[in-house]
């Protein structure tokens, strides 16, 4: 395993879909360091290194969130809205998944900077193509500097 | 008549003009009147002055007279008749100054009066001249004879002789008659002494007659001066007697007329007070037509312009007599106006309060309107809420399903069974999600929309029923319980609330699962008179942040907790439903949480006087 490989960190509620996102990415040999939340709390404690997840080897810091929005405790709009103000996170690459497509969950994503915005299918073909996909951008051909 | 104000003013402008005029006319005559009298009474003292002048000559005159007589002043005479003569001239002058009166009968009868006392006078003057002459000659002729018998120079004569002359003494001091004959009967015996004595001779004989002629003549003369002096006093005393008369009767004139000016001064005083009085009574009585005609009215009407000025709207002008002249029907016009104005504005006011009125149930209206406009925003908000809550919740569970179908078509392709059957469990897992899911969406529907009639309700009783439905749940966590021993009474839908205690343990059971000795106390404390009821449990607690959102619909704090995340949503909307509300609270983690909720103050008042 490569130092430089790349880290995702997937923020996910659910873990059926948490499932399917890590095994589409491992399986699809997308991502290999997937690290994975299950609510906003815990999400901020790991990009700040806070209580459990003080240790930088085990949980360095990630090249790309998958940040749902419903989230228990802090929800996925507040999480963005403190990576997006914070000096240090802010340049961080955040890509919202979620399964909503209403209008105002992506103005809202949008206006807390949000980098992307991605609608889970339905349909499993178009999960794995946007798996995929968003791994192909993301992680290979779009360039980011660690911060 | 005398309806407009110009006709009252131009009658009662000629009546002050007619009354001026009349008391000018009556002064007017009143002065002439006056100096009639004054000039009557003038002339009449003037007159009676005339006479007492003439009466005061006559005085004089008489002086004069007697001075005359005397013979002491030598212009006595001239003097008496200078006075005679003024008393002629103011006689005549007074004659002609009062015709035809008593007092011209009476100058006339003076003036003929003093005709004979001057004849008299002028008579008695000559005669008392001839007198003094006789005397003259008498004396002559007594010396003449007195030398005759002295001459014949016998001594017996001597003794007539001293008797004549003692005789002719007293004769001519008093002219007696006894004298008279005396000294005739002397002479006679004289004569005849010489007769006897032959001493008579035609000499002698001749002055003794002389001598006897003229004592004779003397003697007549004397009578006659006697008789004419008496008649001269006669009609001198008538004369007096005369203008004592007059002057009188003048001076009695001067008081008549006197007290005929004073009586006339008298009258026309009288006159003048009484004319004077009807003056001012018609004045008066014109002034108080004009107050009564023109200055009430006016007045009357000021009286109702203040008052409405005043604010008192309901003063009219009133007006008892019954002739309508112009102000009066300027009053009754201003009443009609004022009739008019008040029933507009009353008319007005009715508008207005209908108008107000009118605004008011429009405001309400407008705010009803706002309120359920609110409301149906609120709902419209809700239901917002709800439906991308379920949809995104729906949609869930179909990932799930789809997703793992994929993996498994592909591990059923590389025939790994292991994987199958874990990605079957993934599936089957997600259906029961969503079966749990369309179960809480219908429950939460419900309520509300299926609703038993509100009853009375015995706390201790509803709790313990909640209690026995999760009593399995309680027992396999080894959870005590304690429930508050209060005979309180709830009032409404049995069946939801005690949905309420039971899901409110249900929640507690859930975060209990840490806690080595899981305790839920169930009771009631009564905060500034509200009953508030609560379920309390020392499991995890809430973090302050989170203490409202955990009420929202498929919220879960903990993703490892089961549940959909319905629970507690169900329980807010049965409290909201009933008039309460619902709150937690919590110090933090570790620190255990406690459900509050109230129900109405009605349900709970009503409950207690039953209780």
């Amino acid at each position: 395993m490569k130092d430089d490989a790349p880290v995702v960190l997937l923020v996910e509620d659910n873990p059926h879909h948490a499932e399917i996102i890590f095994r589409l990415l491992r399986n699809r040999r997308i991502a290999h360091r997937i690290l994975h939340v299950s609510d906003g709390e815990a999400a901020l404690d790991y990009l700040y290194r806070r209580g459990a997840y003080a240790d930088h080897l085990l949980y360095p810091t990630p090249h790309l969130v998958l940040l749902d929005l419903r989230l228990p405790k802090v929800d996925g709009l507040e999480v963005l809205k403190q990576i997006k103000s914070s000096e240090d996170l802010r340049s961080l690459p955040v890509v919202v998944v979620s399964s909503s497509d209403a209008d105002r969950d992506i103005d809202a994503a949008y206006r807390q900077h949000a980098n992307s915005y991605l609608v889970k299918p339905i349909d499993y073909e178009k999960f794995v193509v946007m798996i995929e996909t968003l791994g192909l951008y993301w992680l290979t051909l779009n360039r980011y500097h660690l911060p | 008549m005398f309806r407009t104000i110009n006709q009252r003013f131009y009658t009662i402008a000629g009546v002050l003009v007619f009354l001026f005029c009349l008391n000018y006319v009556q002064l007017a005559y009143f002065i002439n009147e006056e100096s009639g009298i004054a000039a009557q009474g003038e002339d009449i003292i003037d007159i009676e002055r005339n006479i007492r002048n003439l009466l005061s000559l006559f005085f004089r005159m008489r002086y004069w007279e007697r001075a005359v007589f005397s013979q002491e002043f030598p212009d006595a005479e001239r003097h008496f008749g200078q006075i005679m003569a003024e008393m002629k001239s103011q006689l005549s002058i007074l004659r002609i100054r009062s015709p035809e009166t008593f007092i011209s009968r009476d100058l006339e009868e003076v003036t003929k009066v003093l005709v004979s006392y001057e004849q008299h006078f002028n008579q008695l003057n000559q005669l008392n001249t001839d007198r003094r002459l006789q005397l003259t000659r008498l004396e002559s002729s007594y010396q003449s004879l007195a030398y005759s018998i002295l001459d014949t120079g016998k001594l017996n004569f001597l003794k007539p002789l001293l008797i004549i002359t003692q005789f002719q003494i007293g004769y001519v001091r008093a002219h007696q008659q006894t004298e008279y004959q005396a000294l005739n009967v002397v002479i006679n015996s004289l004569k005849n002494k010489f007769a006897q004595d032959k001493l008579l001779n035609e000499r002698l004989e001749s002055y003794m007659d002389g001598y006897r002629r003229i004592l004779e003549e003397d003697f007549g003369i004397d009578q006659k001066f006697k008789t004419v002096a008496g008649h001269f006093n006669d009609t001198s005393a008538a004369l007096t007697e005369l203008l004592k008369s007059i002057s009188g009767r003048a001076q009695e004139l001067v008081n008549d007329e006197f007290l005929a000016a004073e009586a006339i001064r008298k009258r026309l005083k009288y006159s003048i007070l009484i004319s004077s009085a009807l003056s001012v009574i018609t004045l008066l009585f014109i002034l108080m037509i004009v107050a009564r005609k023109i200055i009430s009215p006016i007045r009357s009407v000021v009286r109702v312009i203040m008052d409405i000025n005043a604010g008192k709207s309901s003063s009219r002008f009133e007006y008892a007599g019954g002739q309508k002249d112009d102000i009066v029907q300027l009053g009754l016009i201003f009443n009609d106006m004022l009739d008019t104005l008040e029933q507009k504005n009353r008319q007005l006011i009715e508008y207005q309060v209908e108008l107000e009125a009118k605004v008011q149930e429009l405001a309400v209206r407008q705010q009803e309107r706002e309120t359920l406009i609110g409301e149906l925003e609120a709902k419209n908000a809700e239901l917002e809420r709800f439906t991308y809550t379920v949809s995104h919740d729906l949609k869930n569970p179909l990932i799930t399903i789809r997703g793992f179908l994929g993996f498994l078509q592909e591990d059923a392709t590389a025939g790994d069974a292991q994987r199958m059957r874990s990605d079957i469990a993934h599936i089957t897992a997600a259906t029961e999600k969503m079966q749990w899911l369309l179960n809480d969406l219908l429950e939460l529907s419900r309520i509300g929309r299926l609703m038993n009639p509100p009853e009375e309700i015995h706390f201790e009783e509803i709790v313990r029923e909640a209690v026995e439905m999760v009593s399995g749940r309680l027992n396999a966590q080894k959870i005590q319980v304690k429930i508050a021993a209060d005979r309180h009474r709830l009032h409404g839908d049995r069946q939801r609330l005690r949905e309420v205690f039971e899901n409110l343990l249900d929640n507690a059971i859930k975060y209990l699962y840490s806690q080595p000795a899981p305790e839920i106390i169930i009771g009631i404390r009564s905060v500034g008179g509200e009953v508030i009821y609560y379920v309390q449990d020392n499991g995890i607690g809430v973090a302050p942040q989170y203490q409202e959102k955990i009420f929202g619909l498929f919220e879960k704090l903990d993703p490892a907790v089961e549940g959909t995340g319905v629970g507690l949503a169900i329980v807010k909307r049965i409290v909201e439903i009933h008039g309460g509300r619902i709150w937690v609270e919590s110090k933090g983690i570790g620190c255990g949480s406690t459900f509050c909720f109230t129900l109405p103050a009605k349900f709970g008042a009503e409950a207690k006087e039953h209780s």
